[in-house]
């Protein structure tokens, strides 16, 4: 059985989504790293990885505007992350699952470690 | 019927509904097999879902762990998360709503849309099926499948016998080829047809579902009556239920029903769970302020073999939905029929409720003391948990009342 095909739309709105989570979630942590005394200052690995996710996140959101699609808003409700987007004119809603959120953003985060160890981000 | 009057019925189902919601919720999971199983400790290790993988392995829902384990070596075991189950199985419902306003949940993981009036907004029907399992796909990393017909049999048949194998996960199963697709399916391929009533047709020389279209309605009907006549209108697609938003508002009784961790010896031990399924039936009752007159309990001996136990069922002498009430009733249906061998399941179920507000009045019994402790009681649990208050015997060991406060229908939460 095949997954679904999906529009380059809706799963660059997905990947828009996630990296606005990531950036903003990552810089959250590192207030929290702040309160508790450590060893080390990691500030720095977090400040890189929080650039990442906002710098693909504005990117996305100028390659949403090219295809007439613009975010108007996203919020949380209860278990659920709602999303509004205007498409073509039309006000289309996205229900996200934040457990399923959450472990995208975790793969983001492999993923700038693997790109990290590659030195694919310096470009 | 001409095509304009012909309604569109959606069912959709969800792929290994537990175990997607478990793989999208944790990548590590995502190419292992895994499967969604009780607790082993307690003898409740059965698979509640498996995924593709495990299911490649030969592993299928509803057998025991050790036998799925045995077939597949490195299958992953996970726990069920059954209110996260229920609240994704909510939010799809939420999906659906942008499609269409009919939309009738019929399990946890299944769901009819009827989408006539809507259709014409999102394409052809096969285009707004499309995009319903792309959403659903996006937004919750669950894959659906989609059977589609004129009516709700005809949908759920399209599901459950050719969405379900094909790789773009979607069929329409039209009335007008019934006799090229449904029909050459073998009879147990029928909707309401189980393993009884396949070896039943069986033994008529009945081996396919076209087999039983050709047959006189007349005939079915003598041998199960409106039964019958109903399995005879499903096979030729007929079936003129509404998808009805309502479907399960109206509630004819309230029961509640266990399977034992083991097997229960002694009446002691046995009436202690059966005050506690008593005492949660009239909880819900009271929550639904509803009464009822007829009390059933039900019990299935060791090992839940057929044939043993009992099912009995009495009229009380007034309605009620206080738990000591009904548990003295319960008691003495248990004593009249058990048959003192060991018992591994049991039931309790209220039936021909009425509203609460109208109460026989009593001399000899104060009525309105029980009520005021009993919403005392249903207050507390409100508010502090299933557990915050428990009879004393439910913290004997018979007693299931505390571990059933951690699950929903029997599983972890």
């Amino acid at each position: 059985m095949t997954e679904p095909m999906v529009s380059d739309e809706q799963e660059l709105i997905r990947q828009y989504i996630l990296f606005g989570i990531l950036f903003r979630a990552v810089m959250a942590d590192l207030g929290q790293m702040r309160i508790v005394p450590l060893k080390f200052s990691y500030q720095m690995m977090f400040d890189e990885l929080s650039r990442w996710a906002e710098r693909q996140h504005h990117q996305l959101r100028r390659i949403l505007r090219q295809r007439g699609c613009t975010v108007v808003s996203s919020r949380r409700q209860g278990h659920m992350y709602v999303v509004h987007y205007r498409q073509r004119g039309y006000v289309r809603e996205a229900i996200y699952t934040i457990e399923v959120l959450r472990a995208e953003c975790q793969e983001l985060v492999h993923l700038w470690t693997r790109y990290e160890q590659r030195g694919e981000n310096k470009q | 019927m001409s095509n304009a009057n012909k309604r569109i019925v959606f069912l959709i189902d969800m792929q290994s509904f537990y175990a997607s919601i478990e793989k999208g919720a944790n990548p590590e999971l995502r190419n292992k097999p895994i499967v969604v199983a009780g607790d082993p400790e307690r003898r409740s290790g059965v698979v509640l879902a498996a995924c593709p993988i495990a299911k490649s392995y030969g592993v299928v829902a509803a057998e025991a762990l050790w036998q799925a384990q045995q077939k597949c070596r490195q299958l992953v075991v996970v726990r069920p998360r059954m209110e996260m189950y229920i609240r994704i199985s909510m939010q799809i419902t939420r999906i659906f709503e942008a499609f269409t306003d009919k939309v009738e949940p019929y399990s946890i993981d299944e769901q009819f849309l009827d989408v006539t009036g809507s259709v014409h907004l999102f394409g052809d029907p096969l285009q707004m099926a499309a995009q319903i399992r792309q959403r659903v796909w996006m937004e919750t990393g669950i894959n659906c499948r989609v059977g589609i017909g004129e009516n709700k049999v005809l949908a759920k048949m399209a599901c459950d016998n050719f969405a379900k194998k094909r790789e773009e996960g979607v069929f329409w199963l039209k009335r007008e080829t019934l006799a090229d697709t449904l029909w050459k399916l073998p009879i147990e391929k029928l909707f309401g047809v189980g393993s009884r009533m396949k070896r039943h047709f069986h033994r008529m020389g009945v081996y396919q579902i076209g087999q039983l279209a050709d047959m006189r309605p007349a005939i079915l009907t003598r041998h199960w009556g409106v039964n019958g006549e109903v399995l005879w209108r499903t096979a030729h697609g007929i079936d003129d239920s509404p998808v009805a938003l309502d479907s399960y508002d109206s509630q004819k009784g309230i029961g509640h029903h266990m399977t034992l961790p083991r097997d229960y010896h002694t009446a002691a031990e046995i009436k202690v769970v059966l005050l506690e399924l008593c005492e949660e039936v009239c909880r819900r009752a009271r929550k639904k302020e509803l009464m009822g007159s007829v009390l059933s309990v039900g019990c299935r001996g060791a090992d839940l073999a057929a044939g043993t136990g009992f099912g009995r069922q009495m009229k009380l002498t007034e309605q009620t939905n206080d738990a000591m009430t009904l548990y003295e009733a319960a008691c003495f249906l248990f004593d009249r029929h058990w048959q003192e061998t060991p018992v591994r399941s049991i039931g309790v179920n209220l039936g021909q409720l009425v509203p609460d507000n109208v109460v026989q009045l009593n001399l000899f019994t104060d009525n309105h003391k029980r009520r005021s402790l009993a919403q005392a009681m249903d207050d507390i649990r409100t508010r502090y948990g299933q557990d915050a208050i428990l009879r004393a015997a439910s913290v004997l060991e018979a007693g299931q009342a505390k571990e059933r406060a951690r699950k929903i229908g029997g599983h972890y939460k």
